[in-house]
């Protein structure tokens, strides 16, 4: 039995293949060879006008690219309150290099990215060489399979996060199949971690999982999602680590022209692997979260409504646990240049303790104006929000107006801001209003080869405190000068600039910023010419009343940026090209 | 340093010349590497672009936290923001009115598509923050990762995950 079944796929290969070898020759006349010798004529109606077999062919290429960063900063940090500098004290260096490429075997195509850093840079890495990235995708037809980083979002509640591990894909846009993704992977921030380097150890979580999804109707989609995640590798008796299922469903339905109602409904359970003076528990919660988004005319409506259980837990989704908020915002388009917006939020949290309970309210209101006074650049906003907090804590008060301006006059592009905030806190705890004024300017001239770009920016903050009775100011102002000749790739920028804070009682600082930097690809690398040498120096100097906390940065970073194209193919592909 | 700098590059290049090998035993062709092609420049590799991207799309958004201009901040946030967009802007408003000074250089690790368009960025950053009413200042750094959704034709702030990158004061 079996036998005659290999010789029936025998007979059904060879003659599939001799089909092919004498269809090229005769188009009206196809012959048949048989396993025998023996030779069939058989003559089509219509022969097919192209070689169809010929047109499906495809040729084998592959595009490789690596794009190599390297830098050399050097930093002189000085002065007793050094220790708050965010630079690295001596000389450093950071080169990142990653390597892209894609190409087709045939169908299959695939692409692939691998990244490293090396640095000596402690603030910037713990090991001299690390890993950045490494992915890589092969698609066949439907089909594709994802390894390495996978970033697969099944939905907000259930999975939205990255994976060092796998996963695949079905996709059919055609069938009537349902879209299917599985994937597994542990959730690290970094692949040292997963390679578990010394320096980079941490607790494992493990996911898998798998989604469905599909078009149910034209107007209704729908998806299903199971997640679990399982922690091990506890890093300290206290640490706590789970195991927790998702069980998801998310839609988005389109009844009428203009309107979606979308959401999802997540539950999870999740079990504690106790740690230390922990008692072991198992937690079963909920998520719900429906949204309708109205649009006709001129306007937009959306309304939100979301529930997440004090006891839901989501590791690699996102949620606002133990909340409840319902939302409805309003825009509405007046005319092509006017633009009101309107909103109200309320929230709730601490929704199973009633001691704990407040409830948070939030209108809004803005207009947004273009071509004001008939001008052309102008635009105009301004907006108005409430911000309420109840409940058996002190209750806040806050409200924020906000306005703001922009323009050109001549060739002056100006962004103005003005800002009034009021805190209130009952019981006397807090009454504080906050003024705050930015201005920027900045404009473009070309004299001849050279484009020059100098730009001011200015701001303040006047936070007058009730009750301590003082007003602390802060200014920050920065002068800044960009020049580029585009003729011989330069870009150049300088800035200097001032941060003030002066404060009846605090510590109050001056800060002062002067940096430059440079950029220019060099015509002379020939096949590099891509590339681009940098050159970036700046000097801050912190100053604060109290001395003991001074301290100085003067730093420069100089480094290339080489990138290399490799085309790899057939010859006359590449002269095609 | 300089060691370091030779054997990473080495490792690098050694990858390309094998792959590249290696699709020439697949291939079977006449075979050609063409370097510094226009056509298959870097600039229209996916990777590549994405990465582009992100790293603008965070850099904007650093630039107007780090400037308090809370309008374009917001800006860069969307609508569908995970946290609720309302109670992000609370929060960035209070970091305002308790930080004087805040400075945030961020290094880009890892840059990842999903296959509905969202971009993940996980980034290692440092923070230099000086408190106004503790008159301090500090800095402290760590890793964190960002969701980037498309709206508009442009790319904007999706989700967050801790510890946060903006809206220290708790979202």
């Amino acid at each position: 039995m079996k036998r005659k079944l290999i010789c029936s796929l025998a007979l059904c290969c060879a003659l599939n293949l001799s089909t092919r070898l004498v269809n090229a020759k005769e188009l009206d006349v196809i012959e048949v060879k048989d396993l025998k010798g023996g030779v069939q004529q058989i003559k089509t109606p219509e022969p097919p006008k192209e070689p169809i077999l010929l047109k499906g062919k495809v040729e084998n290429q592959a595009e490789f690219h690596v794009l190599n960063d390297i830098q050399l900063n050097i930093n002189d940090v000085q002065g007793p309150g050094k220790a708050s500098s965010s630079h690295t004290d001596g000389t450093t260096y950071l080169e990142n290099m990653n390597i892209y490429g894609k190409g087709n075997l045939g169908k299959l195509d695939y692409n692939f990215n691998i990244g490293g850093k090396a640095t000596n840079d402690n603030r910037v890495e713990l090991r001299g060489m690390t890993f950045t990235s490494l992915q890589g995708q092969a698609k066949y037809g439907n089909n594709t399979v994802t390894g390495g980083d996978v970033f697969e979002s099944f939905s907000q509640y259930s999975l939205n996060t990255t994976l060092k591990g796998a996963s695949y894909k079905y996709y059919n846009a055609d069938d009537n199949l349902p879209d299917v993704t599985v994937v597994i992977g542990n959730a690290y921030p970094k692949w040292e971690n997963a390679f578990k380097l010394k320096d980079y150890h941490m607790m494992q979580r493990r996911a898998y999982g798998v989604n469905l999804r599909h078009d149910l109707t034209p107007k209704l989609n729908a998806g299903i999602s199971y997640l679990r995640s399982d922690d091990s590798d506890r890093q300290a008796d206290t640490d706590t680590l789970y195991n927790n299922n998702i069980y998801s469903l998310d839609y988005e339905y389109k009844p009428i022209k203009g309107l979606t109602v979308r959401g999802e409904s997540a539950f999870s359970q999740t079990k504690n692997q106790a740690g230390i003076n922990e008692i072991k528990h198992t937690l079963f919660g909920n998520a719900h979260r429906i949204e309708t988004i109205a649009q006709g005319g001129p306007s937009r409506v959306n309304l939100v409504y979301e529930r997440v259980n004090p006891k839901f837990e989501t590791f690699l989704g996102s949620a606002s646990q133990d909340r409840q908020k319902a939302s409805a915002k309003w825009k509405y388009k007046y005319n092509k240049n006017i633009t009101l917006n309107s909103g109200f939020t309320w929230f709730q949290n601490s929704l199973s303790n009633s001691a704990n309970r407040n409830d948070n309210y939030k209108p809004e209101l803005g207009v947004n104006i273009k071509r004001l006074f008939n001008r052309r650049y102008s635009e105009a906003d301004i907006s108005f929000k409430f911000d309420k907090r109840t409940g058996k804590r002190p209750v806040n008060f806050d409200h924020y107006t906000n306005l703001s301006y922009r323009d050109r006059f001549g060739f002056v592009d100006m962004d103005n801001n003005f800002g009034f905030a009021q805190y209130r806190t009952s019981g006397n705890a807090r009454n504080t209003y906050d003024f705050n004024y930015s201005t920027s300017l900045g404009t473009r001239h070309n004299l001849g080869a050279v484009v020059l770009k100098p730009s001011i920016n200015a701001g303040s903050n006047f936070i007058e405190d009730e009750i301590l009775n003082k007003i602390d100011k802060i200014i920050e102002y920065s002068v800044g000068l960009g020049m580029d000749i585009p003729k011989h790739k330069i870009t150049s920028n300088f800035k200097f600039g001032q941060n003030i804070l002066a404060s009846p009682q605090g510590d109050c600082s001056n800060k002062l910023f002067t940096s430059i930097s440079f950029y220019y690809k060099p015509s002379f690398l020939g096949k590099l010419n891509s590339s681009t040498i940098f050159l970036r120096a700046s000097i801050n100097d912190f100053n604060f009343e109290t001395r003991s906390r001074n301290f100085a940065e003067k730093s420069i970073s100089m480094g290339l940026n080489i990138p290399i194209d490799l085309f790899v193919g057939k010859k006359d592909k590449v002269e095609r090209l | 340093m300089i060691k370091f700098i030779i054997k990473f590059t080495l490792t690098a290049f050694l990858i390309l010349i094998l792959t590249a090998q290696k699709a020439e035993a697949v291939w079977k062709v006449p075979f050609d590497v063409k370097i510094g092609n226009p056509q298959n420049s870097i600039e229209r590799n996916e990777y590549y672009q994405t990465q582009l991207i992100a790293t603008k799309t965070v850099n904007n958004l650093i630039s107007a936290y780090e400037n308090k201009n809370f309008a374009r901040f917001m800006n860069f946030v969307s609508e569908d923001f995970t946290l609720d967009k309302s109670i992000l802007g609370s929060s960035i408003r209070q970091d305002y009115l308790k930080y004087s000074y805040i400075r945030i250089n961020c290094f880009i690790n890892n840059v990842v598509k999903s296959s509905d368009g969202k971009i993940a960025v996980s980034l290692n950053y440092t923070r230099t923050i000086e408190d106004r009413i503790a008159g301090k200042m500090t800095s402290d750094s760590g890793n964190t990762e960002l969701i980037l959704i498309k709206e508009d034709n442009v790319y904007k702030l999706f989700s967050t995950r801790k510890p946060y990158l903006f809206g220290i004061t708790g979202i």
